[in-house]
């Protein structure tokens, strides 16, 4: 919905169409808290619709939901404990990824924290596949690594 | 769709090494070290991590002897020429010293490394009991990086304090905590501990002593903006407090209700805030309080714990020459009154917003309901005043509620 065009950008809403083809808007002032974003208006304008190609319509209004209690000053930390309260790791990441894309610090910081807490406790084998990284040791390379660092493998959670 | 999902899961290993580095910075630097097995490409990548978390809480502690090893292997591992931050040891547990008697010196080591390593920002606090003959190196007391250091080193059993070096050079430091340690008397016959710190602008003081013959604690201070001052145990032996610190803006006493008068502020021009975090101790001197008491008149924003304002109310209550001179509150802006709900067994009922200078009144006209088994972290009731004072005289009304 359009805003009333006004010389101050603060009222004006800007308009984000996703990787899978939805638009969202966002207020002018969220949007400079997102680089990305911010880049993209300056080089397109902010009466354009700005693409982005790698953020899709299941992660984009959960981050502006973010966004808009940031500029009202309102994040707490029980704010943040109930952003992140009904999301599985996978969904972490996905949010991540888009806070990294978007260049949107204070909440890649905040997602940071959040997936290395919930990381933290876990099995090699579940932050390899978190991480999609391939295991390129021996056998031998591995245990042997292990054995030199048991001290940091003690109190893991068993996988859920 | 499939191959949407596929790229996602692949894309965290897209990242380059400093983003990936940036989420395990968050952990507790044990597990994060743990990420060398993942593979070939994360084998180093924590050696170049630039804060050094050590937290150890019940479940996790094994005795200083592993975590000697253990913090020990951290810090030689680690690539020197990667900067550092910041390391921070805190350990949690409350540490049997019969059973664990043992020379460590971790501790001293933690201090070291972090001095010669620059670091910005160190943390210190476990329990010390255990450890014999703790010397505290000089060079972490003359460390031209440190912008933050909290050293909280408790003797739980015997109350043993560390000296405060009488002299040090922390030229960027902003931010000081100290638990438990003595501070020495200078010439003036007063403890003047900070007044060479130029960039201090916060400090906080938990049961610390002075020598002897020490007539107080002084803190002079060009930049200090916030100091906490408290102390858990009735033995401390600060009686007197002087501030010479003209950038003051808040001042709060936790712990046990103060056991020195208030500190004249008459120069004190930026001095707004006075919080009294005290959540223990049942008793107050008298003369003690009615000085506080003169000084909370003065104050534009205060805080109270329900504690306190119960032990207030209850002096006042019992005292009728005291009541006949109260000064009246015309300064007040803001009041909060938080009741932690662990630790308060009344209702608070709610308070008419016209009565509010008169702030042992919030004991009888408070009604705020709130669930204390919800585990919440406090409730607060916040109560401001109209913009313009009222000239009400108190005293009136005080007769009729007492």
């Amino acid at each position: 919905m359009a805003q009333e065009a006004s010389s101050s950008t603060s009222s004006k809403t800007i308009s984000l169409k996703t990787g899978d083809g939805e638009i969202f808007e966002i207020e002018a002032s969220a949007a400079k808290q997102m680089k990305t974003v911010q880049r993209l208006i300056d080089d397109l304008g902010d009466d354009i619709t700005i693409p982005l190609h790698n953020v899709f319509s299941k992660e984009l209004p959960k981050i502006i939901e973010y966004y808009k209690k940031d500029i009202t000053g309102e994040i707490t930390k029980d704010f943040e404990a109930e952003f992140v309260k009904d999301l599985n790791d996978d969904e972490v990441k996905v949010l991540f990824l888009a806070a990294n894309y978007l260049d949107a610090n204070k909440l890649f910081e905040f997602l940071s924290q959040n997936i290395a807490d919930r990381l933290e406790s876990k099995s090699v084998e579940y932050v390899r596949k978190y991480f999609g990284v391939e295991n390129d040791f021996t056998p031998e390379e591995e245990s042997k690594l292990r054995e030199e660092r048991a001290w940091s493998f003690r109190g893991i959670k068993e996988d859920e | 769709m499939k191959r949407q999902k596929k790229s996602e899961t692949d894309r965290l290993s897209d990242l380059p090494d400093h983003l990936l580095l940036h989420i395990i910075e968050f952990m507790i630097t044990k597990y994060a070290v743990q990420t060398c097995v993942l593979s070939k490409r994360w084998k180093n990548l924590w050696k170049s991590l630039t804060n050094i978390k050590l937290l150890y809480h019940f479940d996790r502690y094994n005795g200083d002897i592993l975590v000697n090893k253990i913090v020990s292997h951290i810090l030689s591992s680690r690539d020197n020429f990667v900067p550092l931050h910041s390391i921070s040891y805190v350990n949690g547990c409350r540490i049997w010293h019969d059973v664990f008697p043992f020379k460590t010196n971790i501790l001293a080591e933690i201090m070291e490394y972090a001095a010669s390593h620059n670091v910005q920002q160190l943390e210190i606090d476990t329990q010390t009991d255990h450890i014999r003959n703790l010397e505290l190196p000089p060079s972490i007391f003359n460390c031209d990086s440190l912008t933050s250091l909290t050293l909280s080193l408790r003797d739980v059993y015997k109350s043993n304090t560390k000296m405060f070096p009488k002299s040090f050079n922390l030229p960027a430091l902003k931010t000081l905590k100290l638990v438990c340690f003595t501070f020495f008397t200078g010439d003036n016959g007063y403890a003047e501990p900070f007044s060479t710190c130029n960039m201090l602008s916060k400090l906080v003081i938990y049961t610390c002593n002075l020598q002897d013959d020490a007539q107080g604690l002084c803190i002079s201070n060009s930049k200090l903006s916030n100091l906490a001052i408290g102390t858990s145990n009735s033995h401390s032996n600060i009686h007197k407090l002087i501030l010479s610190t003209p950038k003051l803006t808040s001042l709060t006493i936790d712990g046990i209700p103060p056991i020195f008068p208030a500190p004249s502020t008459c120069n004190l021009t930026l001095f707004e805030e006075l919080k009294f975090d005290c959540l223990d101790g049942d008793t107050m001197g008298e003369d003690i309080f009615i000085s506080w008491l003169h000084l909370l008149a003065k104050i534009k924003i205060i805080t109270l714990s329900f504690k306190i304002l119960k032990l207030m109310v209850n002096i006042l209550k019992n005292n009728s020459s005291m009541r006949a001179q109260l000064p009246s509150f015309v300064k007040l802006k803001s009041l909060k009154v938080e009741a932690y709900p662990w630790k308060c067994d009344e209702r608070i009922r709610e308070m008419h917003a016209h009565h509010l200078f008169f702030f042992f009144f919030i004991f009888f006209f408070f009604n705020v309901n709130y669930d204390a088994n919800n585990g919440a972290s406090s409730s607060t009731i916040a109560i401001s005043s109209p913009s313009k004072p009222s000239v009400q005289n108190p005293k009136p009304i005080i007769k009729d509620i007492f």
